[in-house]
C-alpha cells in the first residue's frame, strides 16, 4: 500500500482530493435543504422571524410538530395516502404476477395475443384526457379507488417479472403438475414463494410511486376529505395557503406557544417525507437490484 | 384431380380433430385463462378504452351529450392547434427542456459513476452512494417545496446571502429567464445519483484484464478511462441515450406543473401542462386530446427513429 502511494503522480493526488471534495459537496447539496427546513421547523418563532436560523435549530421546540400531529386534516390525508399505498400495492402485486405468469407460458394457446396486448401499451396509450374520461365514465371519479385501478398494472413491471419467472427451472412446475396441482396452485405455492426478491422490488417500486403520486389525486379527486398527502402538501406549501387546513401560525391565542407559518409548512414537508426516509435503507437495497433486473432484455 | 377431391373430403375431419385438440389444450390450461381474466379486463378498460376514446379528437365532445351524441368535426381540432401560437410555444418549451436534458442531465450520472468508481475508501463510497440515491425517492411536491424554501427571497438562505452583501434578493422562481436553469438543475438533483447505478454496474462489468493490459502498455489513469472504461460502457450509454432521445417529446408534467407559475409560464408551459389546462380546466376535451394524440404520435416516431439510427450506426438497439 505505502509503496503504491509513493509511486502515484502528483496529478493523481490532485484528482483524488478534487474527487473527495466534489463528493462531499454533492452530499451537502442533497442534505442541506432537508437540514434547513428541519432546522426552521424546530426553531422558536422569534428566531425564525429575525432570520437567525441557518442549518441548525435556534430556541429548539417541537410546537410545530405538536400542532401538525393534532391536526385532523393532516391525519386524514395521511390515512388516505396509507390506504392507497397499502391496498394499491397489494392490488398491483396480485395483478402483475398474474399477468407475468400467464405470458411466461410460451406454449399457451393465445399467449402471443396476450403478450402483444400488454407490450403494445409500452409504446402507445390514450393519454391524460381520454383516461380521465374513462375514469369518470366508470364511476371512479372522486374516489380513492381512482388512484388505484387506472394504475393497477405497470407494463414495465410485468416484463420484469416475466423475465424472472422464465428463468426459474421448469422442473419445479412439472413436478407440481405430476403431483396433481393445477397451475393456479403452482403459482401461489411454488412460483411466488421463489420470487420474493422480484416481488419485494416491484412492491417497493409501486409503494414509492403511490406515496409520491401527485398527478392522479389532483386529476381524480374533488372532495377535500379524500385528498392525499401530496395534494395537501401542495396547498399548504406551494399554494401557500396553510389556513385552509387550520395550520396558520398567526391564528394563535395567548396560551399557546408562538409558531411562524414557515415552521408549520416545513414541518408538514418533513412529516410527509419521514416514511420514505424511514424505509430508505430497504428501498436502496431493492431498488439497486431492481435497476439491474430492469436492464435485462425481456 | 382425384387426390384433390379426396383431400377435400378428408379435410373437415382433420380440421375437426385439430380443433378438438386445441379445445383440449385450452381446457387443460383453464386456470391460466382464469388468472388472465382480471388482467384482460384491466387492459381493456384502462388502457384500450382510452385509446378507443381518442376518437373524440374528431368530435366536438360534450360530456352531457356523450360519445354517441357529440358532433363529428373531422380534423378541425388539429387545424386549430396547428395554427395556435400557444401550441407552438409549448412545443418549443418541451423540446428545449428535453435538449437541456440531453446536454446536461444525461451526462451527469455517467460522470458521477466514473468519479464514484475512483473512490478507494469503500465506506466513504457506500455513504456517497446512499446519499446520492436519496433524492430519487422524494416526491416532486417535496422537491419543489425544497427549491421554494431555498430560493425564497424572504426566508431562504440565498435571499439572506444577498441581503448580507447589501443587495436586494432576486425572486428566482418568479423570473422567466431562470426557469429552464432551475428546472434542469432540479432534475439533475433528483436523478443524478440513481441514474449512476446502471453505469456503475456497467463499469463493474468491464473485463479487468483489459486494465492490466493497458497498464503494461504504460497507460495512465486518463488513458485507461478513455481507451478501456468508456469504450466498454458505450453500449449502455447508447441504450440510455436512445431512450432519452426517443422521449424528446415527453414532458415532465409534475415538475413543470409544480415548479412553474403565472410569471414563468412563457417558458414553463409544456405540452403536458397545456393538455391539462385546456382539457381539464377549460373542459376542451376534444382539443386537448388532439394535442395529446399528436404528441404521442410524434413521440412514437422519435423512439422508432432513434432506435433505427442507432441500429445502423452502432449495432446497439432496443429491439
Amino acid at each position: 500500500m505505502a509503496r503504491n502511494r509513493i509511486k502515484e503522480p502528483l496529478s493523481r493526488k490532485i484528482f483524488v482530493i478534487f474527487n473527495i471534495t466534489f463528493m462531499l459537496a454533492l452530499c451537502a447539496v442533497i442534505l442541506l435543504p432537508f437540514l434547513r427546513i428541519t432546522a426552521i421547523s424546530l426553531s422558536g418563532a422569534n428566531a425564525v422571524r429575525r432570520g437567525e436560523v441557518g442549518f441548525w435549530p435556534v430556541d429548539f421546540n417541537i410546537e410545530a410538530y405538536r400542532r401538525i400531529w393534532e391536526n385532523g386534516a393532516i391525519f386524514l390525508a395521511y390515512r388516505n395516502t396509507l390506504f392507497v399505498v397499502i391496498i394499491g400495492t397489494i392490488v398491483n402485486l396480485i395483478l402483475t404476477s398474474f399477468a407475468a405468469y400467464v405470458i411466461s407460458k410460451n406454449d399457451l394457446p393465445g399467449v402471443k395475443f396476450f403478450t402483444g396486448m400488454i407490450v403494445l401499451t409500452l409504446w402507445f396509450g390514450g393519454g391524460m384526457i381520454p383516461t380521465f374520461l374513462v375514469v369518470q365514465s366508470v364511476g371512479l371519479y372522486n374516489s380513492l379507488w381512482a388512484l388505484i385501478w387506472p394504475t393497477a398494472i405497470s407494463t414495465f413491471h410485468v416484463i420484469i417479472m416475466r423475465t424472472f419467472f422464465k428463468q426459474l427451472p421448469a422442473e419445479l412446475e412439472e413436478a407440481g403438475l405430476i403431483d396433481g396441482c393445477n397451475e393456479m396452485h403452482i403459482l401461489f405455492k411454488i412460483i411466488l414463494p421463489l420470487s420474493k426478491p422480484v416481488l419485494a422490488t416491484v412492491a417497493l417500486w409501486i409503494a414509492v410511486f403511490r406515496w409520491n403520486d401527485f398527478t392522479q389525486p389532483m386529476l381524480y379527486l374533488l372532495s377535500r376529505n379524500l385528498f392525499t398527502l401530496q395534494v395537501v402538501l401542495r396547498e399548504i406549501v406551494l399554494i401557500n395557503n396553510p389556513a385552509l387546513y387550520g395550520l396558520d401560525g398567526a391564528a394563535v391565542d395567548d396560551t399557546m406557544i408562538d409558531v411562524v407559518t414557515a415552521s408549520l409548512q416545513y414541518g408538514v414537508i418533513i412529516f410527509a417525507t419521514l416514511p420514505i426516509i424511514f424505509i430508505y435503507p430497504f428501498l436502496q437495497k431493492h431498488f439497486v437490484k431492481g435497476v439491474m433486473l430492469g436492464s435485462v432484455k425481456g | 384431380m382425384a387426390s384433390a377431391v379426396s383431400s377435400a373430403i378428408k379435410e373437415p375431419s382433420v380440421k375437426k380433430q385439430k380443433r378438438n385438440r386445441l379445445w383440449q389444450r385450452i381446457y387443460r390450461r383453464r386456470f391460466l385463462y382464469l388468472l388472465f381474466l382480471p388482467v384482460f379486463i384491466y387492459f381493456v378498460v384502462f388502457r384500450y378504452l382510452p385509446m378507443w376514446g381518442l376518437l373524440i379528437v374528431f368530435q366536438d365532445f360534450r360530456p352531457f351529450l356523450g360519445f354517441a351524441g357529440s358532433n363529428w368535426v373531422g380534423l378541425a381540432h388539429f387545424r386549430n392547434f396547428l395554427t395556435d401560437p400557444r401550441f407552438w410555444n409549448v412545443v418549443v418549451n418541451t423540446v428545449v427542456l428535453s435538449i437541456y436534458g440531453i446536454i446536461f442531465v444525461f451526462p451527469a450520472p455517467i460522470i458521477l459513476a466514473l468519479m464514484i468508481n475512483e473512490l478507494r475508501n469503500m465506506k466513504f463510497k457506500r455513504i456517497v452512494q446512499t446519499i446520492s440515491y436519496l433524492p430519487w425517492f422524494i416526491s416532486t411536491v417535496v422537491v419543489v417545496s425544497l427549491i421554494t424554501s431555498i430560493l425564497s427571497p424572504t426566508m431562504g438562505p440565498i435571499g439572506q446571502l444577498f441581503r448580507s452583501m447589501g443587495r436586494d434578493p432576486i425572486n428566482f422562481l418568479g423570473r422567466v429567464e431562470y426557469y429552464r436553469t432551475i428546472f434542469t438543475l432540479s432534475n439533475i438533483w433528483s436523478t443524478v445519483g440513481f441514474g449512476s447505478i446502471i453505469f456503475l454496474a456497467a463499469i463493474a462489468g468491464v473485463d479487468q484484464q483489459l486494465y492490466e493490459a493497458a497498464i503494461i502498455d504504460g497507460a495512465g489513469k486518463m488513458k485507461q478511462l478513455l481507451h478501456v472504461t468508456l469504450p466498454s460502457i458505450m453500449p449502455t450509454i447508447i441504450i440510455m441515450l436512445i431512450l432519452r432521445m426517443g422521449s424528446i417529446m415527453d414532458s415532465d408534467f409534475e415538475r413543470n406543473f409544480l415548479l412553474g407559475n403565472e410569471a414563468t409560464r412563457p417558458n414553463a408551459d409544456v405540452i403536458a401542462t397545456f393538455v391539462f389546462r385546456t382539457g381539464i380546466h377549460q373542459t376542451n376535451f376534444s382539443f386537448a386530446s388532439a394535442v395529446g394524440l399528436f404528441n404521442s404520435l410524434i413521440a412514437l416516431i422519435f423512439v422508432w427513429g432513434t432506435n433505427r439510427i442507432s441500429k445502423k450506426t452502432t449495432e446497439t438497439s432496443l429491439w
